[in-house]
């Protein structure tokens, strides 16, 4: 780990409380440099610079927030390019985008789209584990034509054929003599190729596949890192906004007068639901804006005001009402069946013995460590946006729906690292709700959002509750099996295992919408990985056999079953086994356990990629749980960095637990009342195991993705090891203080 | 007026001495690495250390900061110069979104002082940072390894 110990450069030396240690190796940005997140200056296409002392800068156009890509991708260019990525640079490149002239499918109407190369789609988008998978084929070409074009270069130079000529770490070698790359780069970007460039086969990978650091590592660990929210343009002001707390609900009236009063305060601006259509989902909360000098003054001017809330349709709303109408939409029995083959009811009915059985979870907020917040300064002839959302093209085309008449070229867009995106900024809404004030007052306008208005105005992970019904033949195999969801919004794990394990099997589905809802971690899998383990390891306790070997089992016998969705095609069973036994493996599956432990695994596919995680745990007399252990296991096809994978690995199924552990949105009158750290708990290091082992695949099968793979087998896998444990099956998130209220009755 | 120093350097603050100090660190001093969080000192992304201790400063208010000194994690290290955790966090490449990770820097600095050879237990009890990545566990694996280095070891 790490590649200090490489360096002979490094000097070491004791000081008075804190050892002392000259690092030159780390990538450090240039202290106060705005144009670090500004255009990457290329010389050599989209991705490249190379100065005349061969120093390689490598551009990535996916934000980062988080998953490591700002490593990964550049070390797939640098691979055809063939450098030493010890010594290559990286930074974030501007959105490349163009107007939709119907090249790419999936932009469907939208006005701009992501541009392309040689008939590619530059991918700049985070989220949906799919960075990789959609940039892997394509960077490599880019990396590989730029190699092309120095070694034409060379050849031009030196009057020879460029079939004569290789590349080795930053330089091409004709014979005896070196050229480096810096020399050639003027010559490279006007040569004509007269060949396709050859890509490499993985075999002769001399940077994929290695352990990379994070080249940001250096920035973040001394502060120099900047997001969004670090951010400022010259004359801007900040603004805080009253949203209104319950569910599509409405301003009624409201007072500025002792908020205007607050010194700082500038303005008061009243901001519209977007979209007015209350039946629509909503966007932007309906409000009251306070404009400052500072953030503090305006959050003190936001203190100040006083708004009468129109409560809206939900006025009524918590946790109970939802799941009293759960109740009612069951009882009405209008299910989507989304996948059936056999004849479930008969083969249940003829079954040796059954199990039915419902596990409940709740709304999840996101939570995203940097809340939502954007910078917009909106100019009669120019836009500027200074935003942490992750998908270029959806900041243009979301403003644009506020910001009508401007054209493309007129947007001055610059992406910033994410403090933590997980699916909730995708959506534009603090640059919107700074772009309509910004538009109202004529200046450049920074948005915050608070910690409570982030867990008050979230697009929640959606609650559920999933009903199931197994039936077990005398042999103890599971041969009906029927899985009923009730969501708060329209997902289902149509294909998810045991879907096609299982000869006589019904997937339905039914929603009952209430909170605005969107993408988390793992989004559907997430709950789904939770319900079907959970009832799979039931099923497997019923049928006396041990949990791991009853998922194998169903594994071989099946062999490889249909998995279509946008990642993905078929799920290989060789490929779960695989990773279920190294779980098992390196978490010591089988050994003898103390008194208390327990332990548990479970598998899921998300998103193309196979994982899974293996928990012991402890539960003493009085309930108190530890997680002593964990190992998590995945195969997202060939790993990139491989450190970074583990990364993914351990992050998913830390944030499993975390979520399994204490999370809940809890509700009154249509509005989330826990809605800071105090109340929305989430784990510290303190409840996360000591050991936790993570292994990545490594194969040379095309790339998936792995950013949210590991989390739906985490949770399963601990409720899973606490009924081994302690012979409590946890049927309802969060796992809480369930264990301390069984031990006592 | 509030007079402090910051990473060595005087200041003076004459608004309203209400206002938390994270929002002096990142408005006022431009000193951007001091993150905002939760402000309810839940989370610990606004760590600093005053008087060589961590405080969550969006929980304290600039009247209490007079005749302090403050460190802030750009006066942890630098570049040139990384403290002992600085360095850990980055060889064991413990960061993944990035945004909580001063926080978690500067109060590990802090809590290495009080607990110098620390066990896991420990670690637990008193390192109370949320990060939301989870990089909890290369986050113990690097806490360990600055205790080494401030010890004088490896």
């Amino acid at each position: 780990m790490g590649n200090l110990d490489r360096r002979q450069f490094l000097k070491v030396t004791a000081a008075a409380g804190a050892l002392v240690i000259s690092s030159p190796s780390f990538s450090f940005a240039q202290n106060g440099s705005k144009d670090r997140y500004r255009n990457l200056d290329t010389n050599l296409g989209f991705y490249l610079k190379i100065d005349t002392n061969n120093m390689v800068t490598i551009g990535y156009s996916v934000p980062d927030d988080g998953t490591g890509v700002n490593t990964a991708l550049p070390m797939l260019v640098a691979e055809e390019l063939d450098v030493d990525f010890d010594n290559v640079s990286v930074e974030k490149l501007p959105p490349l985008y163009k107007e939709n002239d119907g090249s790419n499918p999936r932009g469907g109407d939208a006005p701009y789209i992501n541009q392309t190369y040689k008939g590619h789609p530059i991918h700049q988008s985070t989220g949906g584990s799919q960075s990789i998978r959609r940039s892997y084929e394509m960077l490599r070409m880019a990396g590989a034509e730029a190699r092309e074009r120095l070694k034409q270069a060379a050849a031009d130079d030196l009057g020879v054929n460029i079939s004569s000529l290789n590349t080795d770490n930053g330089y091409v070698i004709s014979g005896n003599q070196k050229m480096s790359y810096g020399s050639l780069v003027e010559k490279a970007a006007i040569v004509t190729l007269t060949a396709e460039p050859k890509l490499k086969s993985p075999d002769e990978y001399k940077i994929i596949g290695t352990d990379q650091p994070q080249k940001v590592a250096g920035d973040i660990a001394i502060g120099a890192q900047k997001y969004a929210m670090d951010m400022e343009l010259p004359g801007m002001l900040n603004a805080v906004i009253a949203r209104c707390p319950h569910a599509d609900g409405l301003v009624k009236s409201y007072d500025d007068t002792e908020a205007l009063k607050v010194p700082g305060v500038r303005h008061v601006v009243r901001v519209n639901r977007i979209p007015e259509d209350i039946s629509e989902q909503k966007y932007i909360a309906d409000g009251v804006a306070v404009i400052a000098d500072s953030h503090w003054a305006a959050l003190k001017g936001r203190e100040a005001l006083e708004i009468e809330w129109d409560k809206g349709r939900w006025a009524d709303v918590d946790n109970a009402w939802i799941d009293r109408n759960f109740d009612k939409v069951i009882a009405e029995g209008k299910t989507n069946v989304r996948l059936e083959h056999g004849d479930f009811d008969k083969a249940f009915a003829e079954a040796e013995k059954t199990l039915e059985v419902a596990y409940d979870q709740p709304y999840w907020a996101h939570a995203t460590m940097e809340t939502p917040c954007g910078i917009v300064d909106v100019k009669s002839d120019k836009v500027t946006v200074i935003a942490g959302n992750q998908t270029a093209v959806r900041v243009m085309n979301d403003l644009m729906r506020v910001l009508p008449g401007y054209t493309h070229d007129q947007f001055d867009v610059t992406l910033m690292r994410i403090g933590s995106g997980f699916g909730r900024k995708f959506i534009v809404d603090a640059c919107t709700e700074a772009a309509v004030l910004s538009k109202a007052v004529g200046k450049p306008i920074k948005v915050i959002w608070t910690r409570e208005d982030d867990l008050e105005q979230d697009f929640y992970n959606p609650k559920g509750r999933h009903m199931f019904k197994g039936g077990l033949d005398k042999n103890g195999k599971l041969v009906a099996a029927n899985y009923f969801h009730c969501s708060t919004d329209n997902d289902f794990a149509t294909h998810a295992f045991p879907a096609h394990h299982v000869p006589n099997y019904r997937g339905e589905v039914i929603d009952s919408k209430v909170l605005p809802s969107g993408p988390w971690r793992g989004p559907t899998e997430n709950v789904a990985g939770y319900a079907m383990q959970s009832f799979v390891d039931e099923m497997a306790h019923l049928a006396g056999k041990d949990p791991l070997q009853f998922r194998i089992d169903m594994f071989k016998d099946a062999g490889d079953t249909p998995a279509p969705g946008f990642s993905s095609d078929i799920m290989e069973a060789d490929r779960f086994i695989n990773v279920l036994q190294i779980a098992a493996k390196n978490l010591g599956w089988g050994k003898e356990l103390p008194k208390g432990h327990g332990m548990g695994i479970a598998s899921f596919m998300t998103f193309g990629g196979y994982a899974a995680c293996a928990v012991e745990v402890k539960v003493d007399s009085d309930g108190s749980l530890t997680i002593i252990n964990a190992s998590g296991a995945a195969d997202p096809g060939i790993a990139i960095n491989p450190q970074g994978c583990r990364a993914q690995i351990e992050s998913g199924t830390l944030d499993g637990f975390s979520a399994a552990l204490g999370q809940a949105i809890e509700l009154e009158e249509g509005r989330v009342i826990n809605n800071n750290f105090d109340t929305y708990q989430m784990a510290r290091i303190g409840t996360s195991p000591h050991m936790l082992t993570s292994e990545v695949v490594r194969n040379h099968i095309d790339p998936k993705g792995l950013g949210e793979m590991s989390l739906p087998p985490a949770i399963p896998a601990l409720c899973n090891a606490i009924f081994d444990a302690c012979g409590v099956r946890i049927r309802k998130l969060p796992i809480a203080d369930q264990l301390e209220k069984a031990m006592k009755a | 007026m509030v007079k402090f120093t910051v990473n060595g350097e005087a200041h003076t603050f004459e608004g309203d001495e209400d206002m938390p100090l994270l929002w002096y660190l990142r408005e006022d001093a431009k000193l951007t690495g001091t993150k905002f969080g939760c402000g309810i000192a839940q989370c610990g992304a606004c760590t600093v250390h005053m008087g060589g201790i961590a405080q969550r400063s969006c929980s304290v208010p600039m009247a209490a900061v007079d005749g302090e000194d403050i460190v802030t994690i750009e006066g942890l290290g630098d570049q040139d110069r990384l403290h002992a955790v600085q360095r850990a966090w980055v060889e064991e490449d413990v960061a993944q979104c990035g945004f909580c990770q001063s926080g978690q820097i500067m109060a590990v600095a802090s809590f290495l002082k009080d607990f110098p050879n620390p066990t896991d237990d420990d670690i637990d009890e008193n390192h109370t940072n949320l990060c939301r990545c989870a990089s909890y566990a290369r986050m113990r694996i690097a806490i360990h390894k600055a205790a080494a280095y401030l010890r004088g070891e490896a």
